[in-house]
């Protein structure tokens, strides 16, 4: 279990409890649907719509938030960096759409483009606390056996389960490597002499990772590996999973007829 | 005759750079029997080994596991008999838990999903790990990730255990611990290790490997007592053992046992 991944994993909400296999089927379903939900921005009367529609999606990603007892200001942390992009890339919509503009100052500022930048930043957030959401409930190699289940190919199964696995490991040999630098007397600086080193260190960082996969396969051999990665995990299905499905499909279904009524 | 659990014959490795680092061993290992390897530091211990295991493949010479050839990547039917420990434990637990690690040689060995579940626990409480079931391997500590690793090969009962360097990270508590675990197993197992009173206490019989021969096979206290031997292939008596002779290491090692 991974101390920063797996923080919340362990506590007891019905989110916690639902089996990970529909749970993540149930939370596809919303992605798909708030995905496919498309602004109709340019044929205006519906451009509240639009808003709610959004806004509604992101009220419900919140609402499971609060459902899954995980703590909001973690939920928040692990959204910052994927806000704050989100934000520089929404940023310049008002400027560059040219109809329905105002005047702010010298700023020609297009009311549309203001209402595609929010429609999709709302939208946006709510995918992602929602995806928070259905990875925090559930311990990260628990999710990837569900996804084996689920039938996701085995290799891109396997290539996360390495990834939870040992890209702590990397981190932390890249911390090693850069202190044993500084152990011996580098200093980080710009100039030629630090940039070769730093790009040896990097070097050396890649061939130990090519090292370290062959090792990796010699011990995973030397227990009879044969290609597939064998699991022991037992998922029991519940009337409640089946409800939560059952939910995410009608949600869905609701935003998607929505722009129809 | 009943054919040894473990046999070489002239063996013969090259490293693709062109090192050479066996050079013609042949050895056997009888069923049951524990045996030790000894070396200085690139003797070829580890890479005798990874030929025996059927990971790497010796240009020359063949490896048979009870009679049976073992393949490199082949068959699972002579290595699943072969438990084998790696030197470097932080890439022999690449699961996501410690309980998947542990299960990993049982399930994919086909033993009965039912079973699986008794045979993890049991390995874990064999090695004093019972605790660590859910647990990520990198934030294990070294000692406590060798005790997985152990763990790893003991949950699938080979008829054959090899440990490479079994002791380098484990307290003396856990050393004791291992060799009390070694000592109790009916197994054919394969010591390498730098840790002289590990060998002594564990193995009946040990060989010497330096440059890639074996250049000396026989009972322990003979060969660990024998001091002009030991220095001639850079390798020291610890400490205590310093000046004893092959009957005073016999007596020692017979208090030893009966006070375990
Ligand atoms: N992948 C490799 N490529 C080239 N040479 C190697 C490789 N691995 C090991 N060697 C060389 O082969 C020789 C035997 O190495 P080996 O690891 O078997 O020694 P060892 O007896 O296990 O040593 P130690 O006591 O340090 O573990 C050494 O000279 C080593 O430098
Ligand atoms: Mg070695």
């Amino acid at each position: 279990m991974h101390p920063e991944i797996d923080r919340f994993a362990h506590l007891d909400s019905w989110l916690h409890r639902l089996d990970p296999r529909w749970k993540l089927a149930a939370a596809l379903v919303l992605v798909i649907a708030i995905t496919l939900d498309r602004p109709s921005i340019r044929t205006d009367p519906r451009a509240s719509r639009d808003l709610s529609a959004a806004a509604a999606c992101l009220a419900l990603s919140v609402g499971l938030l609060l459902g899954s007892s995980i703590p909001v200001g973690y939920a928040l942390r692990k959204l910052a960096p994927a806000a704050g992009f989100l934000l520089l890339m929404v940023v310049f919509f008002p400027l560059v759409y040219e109809s329905d503009t105002i005047r702010i100052g010298f700023l020609r500022i297009s009311l549309t483009g203001l209402l595609v930048a929010a429609v999709i930043l709302i939208k946006a957030l709510a995918i992602l606390l929602l995806v928070v959401v259905a990875l925090g409930t559930t311990r990260f190699d628990r999710t990837m056996k569900a996804l084996h289940r689920l039938r996701v190919p085995e290799p891109l199964v396997q290539i996360a389960m390495f990834a939870y696995r040992y890209l702590f490991v990397v981190f932390d040999q890249n911390r090693r490597m850069r202190q044993a630098m500084r152990a011996r007397g580098f200093r980080p600086r710009t100039g030629l002499r630090s940039l070769r080193a730093l790009s040896r260190g990097v070097g050396s960082l890649v061939v130990g990772s090519l090292e370290r996969t062959r090792r990796i396969r010699d011990a995973m051999v030397a227990r009879g590996y044969r290609g597939e990665y064998p699991s022991l995990a037992v998922f029991r299905t519940t009337p409640a999973d089946v409800a939560a499905l059952a939910g995410a499909v009608i949600l869905s279904t609701v935003l998607l007829l929505w722009r129809f009524l | 005759m009943t054919e040894a659990a473990l046999a070489a014959r002239d063996i013969e490795f090259t490293f693709s750079d062109g090192r050479q680092a066996i050079r013609g061993v042949s050895l056997e290992i009888a069923r049951g029997e524990p045996a030790g390897l000894i070396g200085p530091n690139g003797a070829g211990k580890t890479t005798l080994i990874h030929v025996l295991a059927g990971l790497l493949k010796p240009q020359r010479g063949t490896v048979e596991v009870f009679g049976e050839p073992i393949g490199v990547d082949g068959d699972a039917g002579a290595r699943r008999r072969i438990g084998l420990v790696f030197q470097q434990t932080e890439d022999q637990l690449f699961s996501p838990t410690v309980f998947d690690d542990v299960a990993f040689g049982p399930l994919n060995y086909g033993f009965p999903r039912g079973e699986v579940h008794e045979r993890v626990r049991d390995a874990l409480r064999r090695v004093g790990l019972e605790q660590a079931e859910d647990r990520v391997p990198h934030h294990l500590s070294s000692g406590e990730r060798r005790r997985a690793a152990i763990a790893t090969v003991l949950s699938f009962d080979p008829e054959i255990l090899i440990l490479d360097e079994p002791t380098s990270d484990l307290d003396p508590r856990g050393r004791r611990d291992l060799a009390r675990l070694l000592g109790s197993m009916s197994q054919a197992r394969f010591v390498a290790a730098h840790d002289l009173e590990l060998i002594l206490l564990t193995c009946r019989r040990v060989l010497l490997i330096d440059e890639g021969k074996i250049r000396a096979d026989g009972p322990a206290a003979e060969i660990i007592g024998d001091h002009r031997l030991l220095e001639a292939h850079g390798l020291e008596a610890p400490f205590g053992l310093r000046g004893l002779g092959a009957r005073a290491l016999e007596d020692l090692i017979a208090r030893e046992r009966s006070d375990g």
